[in-house]
C-alpha cells in the first residue's frame, strides 16, 4: 500500500470518531458533520505529500478539520439556516449518558464559535495551548483569553451545577 | 461539573457518532477522485452510457417524472425550499430506467434544479433504490467477511431505508433481537445513491456536496436534495451538470457475538442535467 493510503488508514483509524463528535459539536448538524469529516480527510490525503513531518500530526489535522468547520458554516446556505444545535435528531448511542452530559455539552455547543474552537481542541482534543494556538493560527496569549472567557459562559449555563 | 468534565461529557452525549466503514469506504473513493485524472471528452461518455444504461419504453409509466422534491421538502421538512421551488427548473424529462441485480428496474430521475452562481440545489428521486434482506455467509463469503470495527453502527445503516418500509424494518428489528438474545443474524444491503458530488460536464470541475436531505415520501419514492456552495461564485448563465450514482452493497453477519462486514461498490450511472441560472430565467 502506497505511504499515503496507509497514513489515510492510519489517521481514519485514529482521529475518526474523535472528529465527528468535534464537528458535530461545532456545526450542529449530523449531515454537516459528516461532510466535515470526509472533507478534512480528504484535504490531509491531497496535503499529506507538503506535509512537514515536524509539524505535530494531530494539530495539523485539527487545524484543516476546524477551517474546513468554519468553510462550511459561513457558506450562504448556513448563513441562512438554523445552527441551533439539535441533539434530539441523533440516534441513541452505545453509552448512557446524565442529563448533565447533556446540559455541558449544550452549553459548550452555544458558546461563540470562537470560544467553541478553541474549547473542543483544549478540552476535547487534549491539546495544549500552544499546540491550539498553532492549529488555529493565533497567539498563546489569544488562545488563554479565549479559553478563559469561555469558561465564564460555561459557568453562567450551567449555573449551579458548575463547580472549580 | 465544569469544563474538565467536557471529553467525557460529549463522549457519552454523542456515543451515537461513531467511525463508520461506509464513511471510510465514501473517504477512499473520494480520495481516488482527486488522484485520477479528469477527462475533457468525459462528457461525451456520460451520453454514452446514459444511453446505454437507459431502457427507453413508453409503455413504463414514470411516477418521479418532473416531481418537485424542493417544494414537497418545503412541506414538510425546511420551509426554505418552498421559496426555492419557486424559483427552481423543473424538468419533465424522461427518467433513466435501469436494471439493476437484485434490485430490478430503479426508475431516477433528476427532477429540479436551483442555481443563483454561489450554490446549486438538485433535486433527485429515484423509485426501487434499495433491498434489505436476511443474509447467511457461504464459505466462500467467509473469505470476504471482516470484522466490524464498530458493532453498535451496524444495524444503523438501516435508519433512513428501514423509516418508511415495514418489510425493511421487519429485518432491522429480527437482526436487533437476535444481537440482543446472542443468536446469528445477517442483513444484505444493496442501494443505489447519488455519489457526494456533481460534475461539470464541459469544465470538469467537481462540486462536492456541502449537505443533502434524504427523505421517503409516502408513496415509497426516495428523494434527495443536494447542496452545493461554490468556492469561486459563477457567473455562468447555465451549466451542464454530470451526477454519478453508486450502487453499494454491504453484507452485514452477526455470529453471535462479533459483527462482520463486508462491501461492493462501484459507479453503474451517469446523469447529465442543464442547469439555468435563476435570475437569468
Amino acid at each position: 500500500m502506497p505511504e499515503r493510503a496507509a497514513w489515510l488508514e492510519k489517521a481514519m483509524a485514529e482521529y475518526e470518531t474523535r472528529l465527528v463528535r468535534m464537528c458535530y459539536a461545532y456545526l450542529g448538524d449530523s449531515a454537516l458533520a459528516e461532510d466535515a469529516v470526509q472533507e478534512t480527510f480528504v484535504k490531509a490525503y491531497k496535503g499529506y505529500p507538503t506535509f512537514r513531518a515536524e509539524a505535530d500530526e494531530k494539530t495539523w489535522l485539527m487545524r484543516i478539520a476546524i477551517n474546513t468547520c468554519k468553510d462550511i458554516r459561513r457558506s450562504a446556505w448556513l448563513r441562512h439556516n438554523n445552527s441551533e444545535a439539535s441533539l434530539e435528531d441523533l440516534p441513541e448511542g452505545s453509552e448512557p449518558f446524565s442529563e448533565q452530559d447533556d446540559t455541558l455539552v449544550r452549553a459548550v455547543m452555544a458558546l461563540k464559535p470562537r470560544l467553541r474552537e478553541a474549547v473542543l481542541l483544549h478540552y476535547y482534543q487534549g491539546m495544549s495551548a500552544p499546540e491550539v494556538a498553532a492549529a488555529l493560527g493565533i497567539s498563546r496569549a489569544a488562545v488563554y483569553d479565549r479559553l478563559d472567557k469561555a469558561r465564564t459562559a460555561l459557568r453562567e449555563a450551567l449555573g449551579a451545577w458548575y463547580h472549580e | 461539573m465544569n469544563e474538565k468534565d467536557i471529553r467525557g461529557a460529549l463522549d457519552r452525549r454523542l456515543s451515537a457518532l461513531q467511525a463508520s466503514c461506509e464513511r471510510k469506504e465514501r473517504i477512499r473513493h473520494a480520495t481516488q477522485k482527486e488522484t485520477k485524472p479528469v477527462r475533457k471528452a468525459r462528457f461525451a461518455l456520460v451520453i454514452a452510457m446514459i444511453a446505454a444504461l437507459t431502457i427507453s419504453s413508453a409503455a413504463i409509466a414514470s411516477s418521479t417524472r418532473g416531481m418537485n422534491v424542493f417544494a414537497l421538502f418545503g412541506t414538510f421538512g425546511d420551509h426554505r425550499y418552498t421559496d426555492i421551488s419557486k424559483h427552481s427548473t423543473i424538468y419533465n424529462d424522461e427518467p433513466a430506467w435501469l436494471d439493476v441485480d437484485g434490485l430490478g428496474q430503479v426508475e431516477v430521475s433528476l427532477t429540479c434544479s436551483y442555481f443563483d452562481g454561489q450554490k446549486i440545489e438538485l433535486g433527485c428521486a429515484m423509485v426501487n433504490r434499495a433491498l434489505v434482506e436476511h443474509y447467511t455467509p457461504t464459505e466462500a463469503d467467509q473469505v470476504l467477511l471482516k470484522p466490524h470495527p464498530e458493532p453498535q453502527q451496524a444495524l444503523n445503516q438501516l435508519r433512513i431505508e428501514s423509516y418508511q418500509n415495514p418489510e425493511f424494518k421487519a429485518v432491522q428489528d429480527a437482526c436487533q433481537a437476535a444481537v440482543d438474545a446472542g443468536q446469528p443474524c445477517g442483513y444484505r444491503y444493496l442501494r443505489l445513491d447519488s455519489e457526494r458530488y456533481c460534475l461539470n460536464a464541459e469544465t470538469a470541475e467537481h462540486y462536492d456536496w456541502a449537505k443533502r436531505s434524504m427523505f421517503y415520501t409516502d408513496d415509497m419514492i426516495f428523494s434527495l436534495i443536494c447542496h452545493a456552495s461554490l468556492e469561486n461564485p459563477s457567473d455562468a448563465s447555465s451549466m451542464y451538470l454530470t451526477v454519478p450514482f453508486r450502487l453499494m452493497e454491504s453484507f452485514y453477519w452477526f455470529d453471535g457475538e462479533t459483527w462482520y462486514y463486508h462491501v461492493n461498490s462501484s459507479i453503474i450511472h451517469e446523469q447529465t442535467i442543464l442547469v439555468t441560472r435563476t435570475d437569468t430565467q
